[in-house]
């Protein structure tokens, strides 16, 4: 697993690569949150178009993220357009979990708002 | 009809987390025999992956000296992965099967695992006994294949 962060005035881009399973979960999220409280920004944005293998970890990771930006007043995005075929696998997890009740699907960081 | 096993591996690793993503790997290199989809494949690594995790936070509550065992026997369409721990069990596997149920919340578990694990697989079977162990059988079709 690999996460490269980027800010962009009030949003903080969150691109995961690579496998995101339960045993690097904890690393990844006290990464973005200290991140977040660094960068007071509002609102972040999950990139995992490039994941190579997700489970219900993932769910957890942004689950705990939405919380988190929300109790300050921010939204949270993710990324739809994903061109690997894993992407699509990805996309079937989050749906059948029912994370994008609270998450905002988003097709490019224009509709994020930068 | 029944179908002749034509491949299986038995391996016993320790409850580490690092070991997700042996299991993961090992079951599908299996799979990858028979050539499934790369859809099929990521259904079983996803499948897998949950099953192994649940034994290390719930069976063993992270608990890295105890041993998971993993049986994974292979037929003419279609794979078996046995996920056994011999950890606290679940009292209620009904319950526990249900979405969203989780014993963890705290620490961000989703609930989900079961879920996922039967939206992936054909059949799951789940036996447990309180303080004994339990056992995670999940049985994959490889319909690209178009047998059986």
């Amino acid at each position: 697993m690999e996460l490269e962060m980027k800010r962009k005035g009030n949003l903080l881009i969150l691109k995961v690569t690579g496998e995101l399973d339960h045993h690097c979960a904890d690393e990844l999220r006290r990464r973005i949150d200290r991140e977040i409280l660094r960068t007071l920004v509002k609102d972040v944005v999950f990139d995992f178009t490039e994941l190579t293998f997700m489970d219900s970890a993932g769910i957890g990771v942004l689950m705990g993220r939405y919380r988190t930006v929300s109790h300050l007043g921010g939204t949270t995005w993710f990324l739809t357009e994903g061109k690997t075929s894993y992407f699509k696998h990805v996309m079937k997890i989050l749906e059948m979990a029912g994370v994008f009740n609270y998450i905002h699907k988003c097709k490019s960081l224009k509709e994020c708002g930068v | 009809m029944t179908m002749d096993r034509t491949n299986y591996m038995r391996v016993v690793f320790p409850a580490k987390s690092e070991n997700e993503s042996l299991a993961r790997i090992l079951a599908s290199s299996m799979a990858a025999q028979l050539d499934p989809t790369l859809e099929e494949i990521s259904d079983l690594r996803t499948a897998v992956s949950e099953a192994v995790t649940n034994c290390i936070i719930h069976g063993y509550k992270l608990d890295s000296s105890k041993e998971i065992e993993m049986i994974c026997e292979l037929y003419e369409n279609y794979i078996v992965v046995t996920v056994v721990d011999q950890g606290c069990g679940i009292a209620d596997v009904q319950l526990a099967r249900k979405p969203l149920y989780t014993t963890d919340p705290e620490n961000e578990r989703s609930g989900m695992g079961f879920t996922i694990m039967e939206s992936f697989s054909d059949e799951l079977d789940v036996e447990s006994a309180v303080n004994k162990g339990t056992i995670v059988r999940i049985k994959k079709i490889f319909h690209s294949l178009g047998k059986g």
